[in-house]
């Protein structure tokens, strides 16, 4: 048998069905970092991160084992798709009276994060993360939601596109010029890189 | 000055989405346009910082995983 490292996703969801939970483990090592940040991204609290990040993969657990999994090769989109989404009924239920849409009538809270930072997440989070996320917050939304789902969605631009209602190339513009602005901004602020 | 189009071109490949014929366009003329490689070099470098701001979630949080599902397991053959 191959190691498990050198084993392609839809292998180690196959393998893990079968009761090799080593597999599910490689899985949680490849991609724990992109669906715990697009989680974190969204509530801004590690503690709360972490629970929903934890239910995440009790949904991706029940899915694979009972058979529901069907989206071969793509592993990594749909489980951030999922935390995603568990991210977005928690704030939704928080904030069961707020709708706050985009000019093309999209509800925002798809992409965008609107819960507080706790004062105990400030004083864990490293300067540098705090830097980066408060230059985020400040791109216009258009920008901010492409950033977002790119690059920590693990969304394609064409999904992007698809999502949006938009052009690959506008979804494209969209991430250039949000990668212009944060640059701007770095610069202007001195961030260290 | 490159174009929009070209400059789009940047990110896609940036985030390896560039179809192969136009990655290599866009290779060849990377290789000639200072312009061009400036702005590929700027993109690539905020991508890389935001790369940085990535977040690992808790060592413990993965244990509890592991373990649930292990129990899960045992329970389905118990």
């Amino acid at each position: 048998m191959k190691n498990v490292q050198q084993i392609s996703d839809q292998e180690l969801v196959h393998l893990y069905i079968q009761g090799n939970e080593a597999c599910l483990e490689q899985l949680l090592k490849r991609h724990q970092r992109s669906i715990f940040s697009a989680i974190y991204l969204l509530v801004k609290n590690r503690a709360l991160a972490e629970d929903i990040f934890q239910e995440t993969f009790i949904k991706i657990i029940h899915t694979l084992r009972l058979g529901n999994y069907n989206e071969e090769g793509k592993f990594g989109p749909w489980a951030v798709r999922i935390g995603r989404n568990l991210t977005i009924d928690y704030i939704r239920k928080q904030k069961r009276n707020l709708t706050i849409t985009d000019s093309d009538g999209n509800d925002i809270l798809s992409y965008i994060q609107i819960a507080e930072e706790s004062r105990e997440d400030k004083l864990i989070q490293y300067q540098t993360e705090q830097n980066i996320k408060e230059l985020v917050k400040r791109l216009p939304d258009e920008q901010r939601e492409v950033l977002i789902m790119r690059h920590w969605g693990d969304m394609s631009f064409k999904e992007i596109a698809e999502k949006t209602g938009v052009s690959i190339n506008t979804a494209l513009g969209r991430m250039r010029y949000a990668l212009s602005n944060l640059r701007k901004m770095m610069d202007q602020q001195a961030v260290k890189m | 000055m490159p174009s929009k189009s070209t400059t789009n071109h940047l990110i896609a490949l940036l985030y390896n989405e560039l179809e192969p014929t136009a990655k290599s366009d866009l290779l060849e003329e990377l290789s000639l346009n200072n312009d061009l490689q400036q702005q590929f070099n700027d993109y690539a470098e905020t991508i890389s910082f935001l790369d940085e701001s990535e977040l690992d979630a808790n060592p413990t949080s993965i244990q509890l995983i592991m373990e649930y599902s292990a129990k899960l397991k045992e329970l389905e053959h118990a």
